[in-house]
């Protein structure tokens, strides 16, 4: 019995964290907009533009949302993200 | 079930989720930039820069006045990968893939070469691969081949360099410190490693004095004392040659001296620079004096700037003036003086020719003012320019541009002017897709009589023009 237990625990717990990786974002129509338009696909991150654009609009949100420090740690990160725009299109041989 | 049962399903659970997490743990950022360029001009890729003595800078001088346009396309791509742990730890790598021009070379080993036709060549760059962590609260360490640049608008250094910055931040100051080794020529030398260096300690600090005023300062030590070269001596004359023409042939038990050349500069460069903004303005600038021996020259100059930005109409309005001293004796120091090392770079004057083009994110890089010191003769430069957006996916901006020499240092011509030339340029983005832009740019510079009679039989050499159709994609 102990073993059996363990055993479905062990599948349980990798099948679980196995699914996070294995779906790609909701199909609503059925169709999968990985394959047909690389759109929610599992592993899509955000663009460099993205990333600016996302960090500008929380920062826009405030003190509303965020604390002071949180506020500072996206300002530091907004700060990131510009230097690694810049270095992509940095100037020079 | 029993207690040692439920502590026995509870350590698997608890291994496998550690299992998994780890892996989940590290965030993987891909980032890049591809871009192409068609280049028309009589300017780049000809034999007043690229295929010229100037290695960049632009040199007419002893070539027929008129010279055969280029047509030529170049590509670059950078591939940047960042491995981050945690918000405090994080591995920055970046790589670098480009042709000079389609058509250059093939099946071969070297940077920028592989745009013929088989291509199979060996090209691939590495600029960055730093770490970048937080070992303490409010400390930031930079360690690595990193990218960095001085708070002077790139007149000094800005360049992929080897060391360690340090940074921090309290409250309103943001204070730096680091060290960077340019160059260690030791091993060709006399097999000692961290003597004959070329290296630059620096000192960094900002203010934000209220919300519409940001000073600060900064102090750089360059220490330059890496091995150029050498000269060999024989202690008799030589009694003939060989039948190469050159190789020369000494009597037996000759002795041979080997002297090296070395460099010899301990420069200490101390600025302050400010930004004020105040509704639709911007205003910006900063004051930098070097004193120091460059070489046995004892020197002391001077590099001062202001810049303004102003929101008007439907458009942004820009304005830069830069002045550089000259002269032997003020002779600007930059990372480096020499063209094809130049390592700094005066961007914010948005120029095409007359100065080096913020747009040149290719492997070709002239201009008339290659660096701030300009070759020792220092600079007078005043730039306008206004920027227009036209929709979400159409922008332009126009720019003009004045420079001259600040002091004639050419012993080998005698120029008419200090006047180098008047610049205008003019350039069209079109946003094809999302991160895909496409754009026309169009120089034009008019020669001041700097360079009057300069070219072959006295005649003065046509005004340079260039114009790009340029592809980019950045993610």
């Amino acid at each position: 019995m102990k073993k059996i237990l363990l055993a479905l625990l062990t599948v349980v717990a990798m099948t679980a964290t196995s699914m996070a990786f294995a779906a790609n974002a909701p199909v609503n129509s059925g169709k999968d907009e990985c394959l047909l338009a690389s759109k929610g696909c599992k592993d899509q991150v955000d663009s460099i533009q993205q990333k600016i654009k996302k960090l500008n609009t929380e920062i826009k949100k405030g003190k509303k949302v965020y604390s002071a420090e949180d506020l500072k740690k996206l300002q530091q990160k907004l700060k990131e993200a510009d230097d690694i725009l810049n270095s992509l299109e940095k100037p020079g041989r | 079930m029993k207690s040692s049962n439920v502590m026995a399903a509870l350590v698997t659970l608890s291994l496998a989720a550690t299992a998994a997490t780890p892996a989940m743990a590290l965030e993987n950022e891909f980032h890049g930039m591809f871009g192409a360029r068609y280049d028309n001009s009589n300017f780049n890729g000809t034999q007043t820069t690229d295929f010229g003595p100037g290695d960049g800078t632009y040199d007419p001088s002893r070539k027929t006045r008129n010279l055969y346009s280029a047509n030529f396309v170049e590509q670059r791509a950078r591939l940047q990968y960042i491995g981050k742990a945690n918000a405090d730890l994080k591995l920055v790598t970046q790589f670098e893939l480009d042709y000079t021009y389609w058509g250059n070379s093939s099946y071969t080993v070297g940077r920028n070469q592989g745009g013929a036709v088989g291509a199979d060549t060996v090209n691939i760059e590495t600029k960055n691969i730093y770490l970048d962590a937080n070992p303490f609260k409010n400390v930031n360490m930079k360690l690595g081949m990193m990218p960095n640049n001085d708070a002077f608008k790139g007149v000094l250094f800005d360049a992929d360099m080897a060391g360690i910055l340090l940074s921090s931040s309290y409250g309103k100051f943001t204070p730096s410190i680091g060290y960077f080794r340019f160059n260690d020529t030791g091993a060709g030398v006399d097999k000692v490693l961290g003597h004959k260096t070329n290296d630059m300690f620096m000192l960094d600090e900002k203010v934000e004095i209220s919300k519409d005023l940001r000073v600060g300062g900064a102090y750089y030590f360059f220490r330059d004392g890496q091995v150029t070269g050498s000269t060999t001596t024989a202690s008799v004359g030589a009694t003939g040659v060989l039948a190469d023409g050159t190789t020369k042939v000494y009597p037996l038990n000759t002795t041979f001296e080997t002297i090296n050349t070395a460099n010899d500069v301990k420069i200490h460069a101390l600025g302050l620079n400010a930004e004020y903004v105040q509704g639709p303005l911007t205003l910006n600038g900063f004051a930098l004096y070097q004193t120091g021996w460059n070489n046995k020259v004892y020197t002391n100059a001077f590099a001062g700037n202001v810049g303004a930005k102003l929101k008007t109409g439907p458009g942004t309005a820009r304005a830069e003036f830069l002045y550089v001293t000259g002269g032997k004796k003020n002779t600007f120091y930059s990372v480096f003086n020499e063209y094809s090392v130049g390592e700094s770079g005066y961007y914010d004057n948005e120029m095409v020719i007359l100065g080096r083009d913020k747009n040149a994110f290719f492997t070709t890089d002239n201009s008339i003012i290659y660096t701030a010191g300009n070759a020792g003769k220092g600079q007078i430069s005043g730039y306008i320019g206004y920027d227009l957006p036209v929709n979400d996916r159409l922008t332009t901006a126009f720019n003009a541009g004045f420079a001259a020499v600040a002091k004639d240092t050419s012993t080998t011509q005698q120029h008419k002017s200090n006047y180098l030339g008047t610049e205008i340029n003019g350039e069209v983005t079109y946003k094809l897709l999302e991160n895909l832009t496409t754009s026309v740019r169009i120089a034009y510079v008019i020669l001041g009589d700097y360079f009057k009679g300069v070219a072959l039989n006295g005649e003065t050499p046509v005004n340079p023009y260039d114009a790009s159709l340029i592809v980019k994609y950045v993610f």
